[in-house]
């Protein structure tokens, strides 16, 4: 009966938290980096499915929430809520089970791997036992999700190349690929056109659409390109100096002159 | 798009059919070899080959897959030797029980070791481990329990119980197994997710870390697992030599460093590296002893230092890379001809 | 009571030296980011030159700084340009291995040379011991305190009023920023490991006047030296100094408290301490 009573007051605080389908909420976030307060009080939220833009100028903040919310910094205040869970100040590797998969600006695949053992390294981790691994191999299910998601971004026939061997534009769309690996709930990319050439633009772009409209993933976007983001994002969020300048659709994004000047200046 | 062709089919078959061919002629050459081979000493070299298999392989799974920097395996060695010694002479038990204590207790120190420094960097690491095989080496000098400095004698008296032979020829086949088993293991290990997971933290923590592999809890299960492997070793060690003291494995971190040589000039995370460093490695130093150590005044230990400054600085890869990229040629001039 | 005294001060004589043979490091570890393990070795070799001087041509060990000093960084430099040059190109693992293969060949290559026997030097100007205020002080340690005090004030002028110094202490901060203003970063780590190597050198040779001379003499050294800089970081040699003697008392401390033989071991068991509990070092901020 106690039993019963835990599991339905645990499901009420996830569904409190959840709060209509909201997959990651982050609440009053704040990081300082000794005298400097990169985030500041920041509030924001995604929901399933969402594609969420996030821009702002340089040094506004972007890749510190990203790295606070993967799990990389510890936050100095504030709540990170990841599909119901408080996730603020856990390992990377933890958050990474519970579905969020990051890609970073300077691609990071494993140099000396082949890219299909990249993409097996990218699977999901959960449950794993570490001891197990000493004698299990990569199985063909495995396998399988690999060859379909190479197949998808259409780098399948690298497959066995070393990671270190690709071009730039490839690896970028290995990473895309390495972050839709484990089914994730939610994808992190941080810049994924930065230093791409245009026809490789509209590729990962719709790479990143068609995985939205066909997995259901969500995926959270800090670019620069204007063009890209605007056109992508069924909302953004403006970063300036640590904090949340404006929230809204990219047409009202787009239009805002306290954005305009966040950007260019007085 | 590849296209899996017949002849590409066949021809892994037909690699993977001379790798089987080359390592059955290997293993059964080396198994004739006690009735071939009456030379007390030549058989005592290939004793320490086949133990340094072990330890060098050992050790490969932390400082070769994984990345790190360990230089106190010594320590480990010590276990598993003064376990076997003590054992019997304390407690009256059969030192074959030791290859269950000895790895027990090493996975323990090992873990314990490892837990709060594998969480350091490089350098600082590398340190830690000096700074514990250093404390470790005085404690022992220093321990009764264990006569300290003086060391642990075990008497000669040959039984399969006591595990002392009179012919060094069951020794080589007991250390013979247990090699062999160490390369499966690490066979199995090198192809699992496990040694996937290892190779990956060595090239980029971070990211490894942000794919869910939890970096800290893997690079403790190696050191956990190596630490005990190793000390397996150090069980054979004692049964042979039939003397441990503390200077043997701890005393200038020599030990720890012959270990990690074995590994890194056979080629690191390679499980062909350990087998080539250690055949190449065990009979330069004891033939480079014979010739020159007896005088004690360092020589054979000078160019040790030399071999390993010259390594450092221009074989890192060691000798499994050269025998891969031999095997690349070989491959590519057998295409050009097929062609 | 006066006998803990004593020691805390026999600690602190010593803990000058330490901080003269650790500022050496934390000038190549600094500015070539790479720890050169065989640092006690090149103090070693310090240490066997004053000892030649000493019996072959009888000039005290105190006169044998300078030409120790001279050697040592000719040696250094050397070592930099024939050996680390090149293992700065590789990966971290080989470039520790690679300065303990250089240690290992200096130290059996003394062995070697000059037999491993302990040497030790008598009667030179420097060999008694002096009563100050009812403790007693070796004539030798004093003075190497005090020529090693001389010397981290010749080199704390040295890095911060000289144009080859400030340009040390730029490569050490920001090497790119620092090639990009324009200095040799070459020249800087040859310098870096010349006068690192000197100062260890010129603690070698003040040794001699009371320490035993043998080949492996100088690992241990380098452990302190380690330790010296991983607590205070390289920034400044003021926390180096403070880490040194430090070391010093702690060691003369537990050596007389607890037992001779934990002299070293209490020292490495409250460097892992401290690196546990604190991986940043005591004084680095961040």
């Amino acid at each position: 009966m106690a039993d019963q009573n835990n599991n339905l007051s645990n499901t009420i605080i996830k569904v409190q938290n959840q709060e209509d389908n909201k997959i990651l909420q982050i609440r009053q976030l704040t990081k300082r980096f000794g005298g400097l307060t990169a985030l500041n009080k920041v509030n924001m939220h995604i929901r399933e499915s969402e594609i969420l833009g996030l821009i702002g100028p340089n040094g506004s903040g972007k890749t510190t929430l990203f790295n606070c919310v993967t799990g990389f910094y510890k936050p100095d205040g504030g709540q990170i809520i990841f599909r119901g869970e408080d996730t603020t100040g856990k390992r990377p590797s933890d958050v990474a089970k519970l579905g969020m998969s990051r890609s970073f600006q300077i691609t990071r695949p494993f140099d000396e791997l082949t890219v299909f053992e990249n993409m097996f390294i990218s699977q999901s981790h959960k449950n794993e036992s570490i001891v197990g691994t000493t004698y299990t191999r990569f199985n063909d299910t495995t396998r399988e999700k690999a060859d379909e998601l190479l197949k998808f971004v259409e780098i399948y026939k690298l497959r066995d190349h070393k990671a270190a061997e690709i071009s730039f534009g490839q690896r970028k769309l290995l990473e895309l690929a390495c972050t839709l690996m484990q089914d994730p709930e939610m994808v992190m990319l941080d810049e994924p056109t930065a230093g791409v050439n245009p026809t490789l633009i509209n590729k990962i772009i719709d790479d990143i659409i068609r995985a939205n409209e066909k997995f259901g993933t969500t995926f959270l976007i800090i670019e620069h390109n204007m063009n890209v983001i605007m056109g992508i994002s069924h909302r953004m969020y403006v970063l300036a100096s640590g904090e949340v300048l404006r929230e809204g659709t990219p047409e009202e994004v787009r239009n805002d002159p306290q954005v305009l000047e966040a950007y260019f200046g007085d | 798009m590849d296209k899996i062709t017949l002849s590409s089919m066949l021809e892994k078959s037909r690699e993977k059919r001379i790798s089987v061919l080359l390592i059955t002629i290997a293993l059964l050459v080396l198994a004739v070899i006690p009735f071939i081979i009456n030379n007390d000493f030549t058989l005592s070299i290939f004793i320490w080959i086949f133990v340094y298999i072990i330890l060098g392989s050992a050790w490969n799974l932390v400082g070769g897959y994984t990345g790190q920097i360990a230089l106190a395996h010594g320590v480990f060695v010590a276990i598993g030797a003064y376990s076997a010694a003590v054992l019997p002479k304390y407690y009256g038990i059969t030192p074959w029980l030791a290859f269950i204590i000895a790895p027990l207790i090493a996975a323990c120190v090992g873990f314990a070791i490892s837990y709060p420094t594998l969480k350091l960097k490089g350098h600082y690491f590398a340190m830690t481990t000096l700074a514990f095989g250093f404390v470790t080496w005085k404690v022992f000098l220093h321990w009764d329990y264990i006569n300290g400095a003086a060391g642990l004698n075990i008497p000669f008296k040959p039984s399969f119980s006591a595990m002392i032979f009179s012919t060094p020829d069951i020794m080589y086949y007991l250390s013979f197994i247990l090699a062999a088993g160490t390369i499966v293991l690490f066979y199995i290990i090198d192809r699992s997710k496990l040694g996937m997971y290892l190779k990956s933290i060595n090239q980029d923590e971070e990211s490894a870390e942000n794919r869910g592999i939890n970096v800290h809890k893997y690079k403790v299960y190696a050191m956990t697992l190596s630490a005990a492997i190793t000390s397996i070793g150090g069980v054979i060690f004692a049964q042979y030599v039939l003397f441990v003291d503390p200077n043997l494995f701890m005393e200038g971190s020599l030990m720890s460093i012959r270990i990690a040589l074995i590994a890194i000039v056979g080629g690191l995370g390679t499980v062909l590296g350990p087998i080539l460093g250690a055949f190449v490695m065990i009979p330069l130093e004891e033939y480079t002893r014979a010739f020159l150590g007896g005088l004690g005044r360092g020589y054979s230990l000078f160019i040790y230092g030399i071999v390993i400054i010259v390594i450092a600085m221009y074989w890192p890869k060691g000798l499994a890379d050269i025998i891969y990229r031999i095997e690349k040629k070989i491959k590519g001039v057998y295409h050009g001809r097929s062609k | 009571m006066s006998m803990i005294v004593q020691s805390i001060l026999t600690g602190i004589i010593m803990g000058c030296i330490f901080s003269l043979i650790a500022t050496g490091l934390a000038l190549i570890w600094g500015v070539v980011e790479i720890v050169n393990f065989a640092h006690g070795s090149f103090m070693m070799l310090g240490m066997y030159i004053a000892y030649f001087m000493s019996t072959l041509l009888g000039i005290d060990p105190v006169l044998s700084v300078p030409l120790c000093a001279v050697v040592l960084f000719l040696w250094g430099s050397a070592s930099y340009k024939i050996v680390v040059t090149r293992l700065l190109k590789g990966k971290l693992l080989m470039q520790i291995f690679g300065t303990f293969g250089l240690m290992m060949a200096m130290d059996y290559g003394a062995m070697a040379i000059w037999s491993p026997n302990y040497r030790v030097l008598e009667n030179t100007w420097f060999s008694g011991s002096i009563e100050i205020g009812g403790y007693y002080f070796g004539e030798g340690q004093l003075i190497a305190s005090f020529v090693s005090l001389i010397v981290l004030g010749l080199v704390t002028v040295f890095l911060l009023h000289t144009k080859t110094g400030k340009a040390l202490r730029a490569s050490a901060d920001d090497k790119v920023a620092a090639v990009t203003v324009g200095i040799d970063s070459e020249k800087m780590y040859t310098y870096a490991w010349g006068i690192g190597s000197a100062c260890v050198g010129v603690a070698g040779a003040l040794m001699t006047n009371f320490f035993y001379i043998q080949p492996q003499v100088g690992m241990i050294f380098t452990f302190f030296a380690f330790i010296c800089v991983a607590l205070a970081g390289f920034g400044r040699i003021k926390g180096i100094i403070v880490a040194g003697l430090m070391i010093g008392v702690i060691r003369a401390v537990s050596g007389f408290l607890i037992a001779p033989w934990t002299k070293d071991v209490a020292i490495f068991v409250i460097f892992i301490i401290i690196l546990l509990l604190r991986p940043q070092g005591l004084f680095m901020g961040k």
